[in-house]
């Protein structure tokens, strides 16, 4: 009978036969970046101390910028730098004079007058490799006003390395002032959407006019461009994980596409809306178009019939310096360290949540019209907090307004041009306010 | 592993006792073809089968075997057989087999597509893989058969089986560290974080296609003791050496083969 354990050993140890050696890891991320400074509020208002941490730079493809956005008065000196990176990655620095050399954490980094420094990760394998470039950056000065044409704000993003003419388009604003208020991060100056994640789920398979966010080109009112948000379904790859509709948004703040196709619940965290601002905003004035999809679904694809779809627009002000400060996809319209918020009309029930109905009160419809959102406060706006960049603005549109609950309808358009921001002018501009 | 050698060691050498002991006359009467007349007669098998569906060797990427279970599996056939020589013959048949496996592997750096609805994302994975095969079908060997003793016998030849059903599906989700994600397309591209029940795939029916391949060839190796006059226990090892998947089905990137053992007792008519 002993033929029988050889036989059964046999096959056995081919099939468990000691794993190979380990291979050499092909990832080279910074994980993490912070520098040590001696008197952090030198550099940061008290209200965002904990910007001297950069965390999970990893998640972004490039992650070729990381930039530390100091107060206004601040001069940046040499400061200390730390990072955490992928196991068995080495990391470099090039000096001042050009040349390459063995980074290590304490790494004394001179960060005066904007100066830039690279360093460079290679990977355990030594086959694969990354830049990013550290700089130490004032913080803009914000505009009472500025505003958003879509006309050339677009541009074309091949999000993959080795696929060529897969993309679309990312919005850059082209108003110097809107650059300045809100989208001042240059390592990424764009209006942020679920593109990168639609683009995981079915780029192989998209044109860039397919993607949730796209450009209307020649459909805005005067007949130039505006931007164009769809409810489209996100395809095999959405579904298996329960998602299936992807509603078009535009927003500032930042969007982690790596948890995009994780799960319903992840999906929701992968928003971070807002961006930190010294002004308070009044209102938002905004042409608007929209066209609902035929079908309405609830998250699990089954049709409510007596429910139309409904587009939504928003400013929200929040306090962005306590805990749960951010917001992200399931709290940007409920937060309590919300102050201010303006929004298309919708019905709510008497407990507050949305109403979904048949008959919407939002207004918008298939012919181009001009809003005028005003935001109405539930607090006044802490002045020494506000000056500290302490609150933060969002700027939001969905052509699902349940969209972030994966509700809505496919083919729901919404067409979005002439953004205009109204802040409220300070003694920056010559004024001096009251409250 | 060490151990392992010991066993394997330890049964040749019995293996080897056992034949030289009762070599004689009487036992090749005994044990000898059941038609002394055409040396030939049918052998009807049974068995438990046990194996795996595996590239070969296994690749480094495949850090850590967590689960392996067989699933099924049974063998049941008739053989025929004719004798040229006392220790010389050949043997043909047909065998009806199930067979299976589940498996939790740990994978670092793995190279996968995952495609859906002509929907495609592929790269680099590290986390947690789970699969699930199973094949129903039969096997047609035809072997040489040596007899190296009155009791002790063993056939080798190749064989061609045809699948009349296959599965072969599976999951990824997060290792014990909570890490599961895929870099897409290159190890620096877009980290994309794949949650439990989120992946899960089958290679029977991507888009109502089925990638695995409906037949595989390879050899067997047979060993059979005739415990009695008419009853043998007995061992096989079929070794595939046609990939089991189509070899343009990009989601594995290794050529995967059958390796199925058999275990049971067969009666010598």
């Amino acid at each position: 009978m002993n033929f029988k354990s050889v036989s059964i050993l046999g096959a056995a140890s081919l099939l468990f036969a000691a794993c190979a050696e380990e291979p050499a890891n092909m990832e080279c991320d910074v994980e993490s970046i912070w520098i040590h400074v001696d008197q952090p509020t030198s550099l940061f208002a008290p209200e965002r101390v904990a910007d001297t941490l950069k965390a999970e730079v990893s998640t972004s493809p490039e992650g070729r910028y990381i930039t530390w956005f100091v107060k206004n008065t601040a001069r940046p000196e040499s400061y200390p730098v730390f990072l955490t990176k992928t196991d068995g990655a080495t990391v470099f620095i090039y000096g001042a004079d050009g040349v390459k050399r063995p980074f290590f954490n304490g790494e004394v980094v001179d960060f005066s007058g904007e100066k830039k420094t690279v360093i460079e990760v290679i990977s355990e394998d030594r086959a694969w490799s990354k830049q990013y470039e550290l700089s130490m950056v004032n913080q803009p000065m914000s505009s009472p006003e500025f505003s958003f044409d879509f006309n050339a704000e677009h541009e074309f993003f091949q999000y993959s390395k080795t696929k060529t003419g897969v993309g679309y388009y990312k919005f850059s604003p082209m108003d110097p002032r809107a650059v300045a208020s809100l989208f001042y991060n240059p390592d990424d100056p764009y209006w942020k959407n679920g593109n990168p994640g639609f683009a995981m789920s079915r780029g192989t398979n998209s044109t860039p006019d397919m993607y949730p966010t796209t450009v209307g080109f020649g459909e805005g009112p005067d007949g130039s461009n505006c931007a164009l948000l769809q409810t489209v379904s996100t395809g095999g790859l959405g579904a298996m994980a329960r998602i299936y509709i992807a509603a078009g948004s535009l927003f500032n703040g930042e969007f982690d596409p790596a948890k995009a196709l994780k799960s319903r619940s992840a999906a929701r965290l992968a928003t971070q809306f807002g961006t930190p601002i010294d002004r308070k905003p009044l209102s938002m004035t905004v042409d608007l178009k929209y066209m609902p999809g035929p079908h309405y679904w609830d998250e699990d694809k089954h049709v409510l019939p007596a429910i139309e779809d409904e587009p939504d627009a928003y400013v929200v002000f929040f306090r962005n310096d306590v805990p749960g400060g951010l917001l992200d996809g399931t709290n940007v319209l409920t937060s309590p360290n919300i102050i201010g918020k303006a929004r298309l009309k919708h019905r709510y029930n008497a407990d507050g949540s949305n109403q979904e109905t048949g008959s919407p009160i939002h207004g918008v419809t298939t012919e181009w019209q001009t809003f005028k959102l005003e935001l109405e406060y539930t607090s006044e706006p802490d002045p020494a907090v506000l000056k500290n960049m302490g609150y933060s603005m969002v700027i939001g549109f969905s052509s699902s307004w349940q969209g972030a609950d994966f509700r809505g309808a496919l083919g729901s358009k919404f067409y979005i041009d002439n953004i205009v921001i109204e802040m409220q002018k300070d003694e920056r501009d010559g004024v001096i306010n009251n409250n | 592993m060490k151990s392992v050698r010991y066993i394997i060691l330890a049964a040749l050498t019995m293996l080897a006792v056992s034949m030289q002991a009762k070599d004689n006359a009487a036992n090749w009467e005994k044990y000898g073809p059941t038609s002394k007349s055409t040396n030939a007669g049918f052998i009807v098998r049974a068995g438990y089968v046990i194996g795996g569906t595996t590239p070969l060797p296994p690749p480094a990427e495949i850090r850590k075997v967590k689960e392996f279970a067989p699933k099924g599996g049974f063998n049941v056939g008739v053989d025929g057989y004719k004798m040229f020589s006392r220790r010389w013959g050949i043997a043909s048949g047909l065998h009806f087999f199930y067979q299976g496996f589940h498996t939790v592997a740990e994978v670092k750096g793995y190279y996968m597509r995952m495609e859906m609805e002509g929907d495609a994302i592929e790269g680099y994975y590290t986390g947690c893989d789970v699969t699930n095969a199973t094949f129903w079908g039969f096997t047609v060997p035809l072997v040489a058969t040596f007899a190296m003793s009155a009791r002790w016998n063993l056939s080798f030849g190749p064989y061609i089986q045809f699948y009349t059903s296959t599965g072969f599906n599976g999951e990824v989700y997060e290792n014990d560290e909570g890490v599961s994600y895929l870099r897409v397309d290159t190890p620096t591209g877009q980290k994309q974080e794949i949650g439990r029940g989120t992946n899960s795939y089958d290679f029977a029916d991507v888009d109502g296609e089925n990638k695995m391949r409906q037949w595989g060839a390879g050899l067997e190796v047979t060993f059979d003791w005739k415990a009695l006059k008419h009853m043998n226990v007995f061992g096989t090892l079929d070794w595939g050496l046609t990939n089991a998947m189509y070899p343009d089905f990009k989601a594995v990137q290794f050529p995967m083969y059958n390796l199925y053992a058999t275990i049971g007792l067969a009666y010598r008519y």
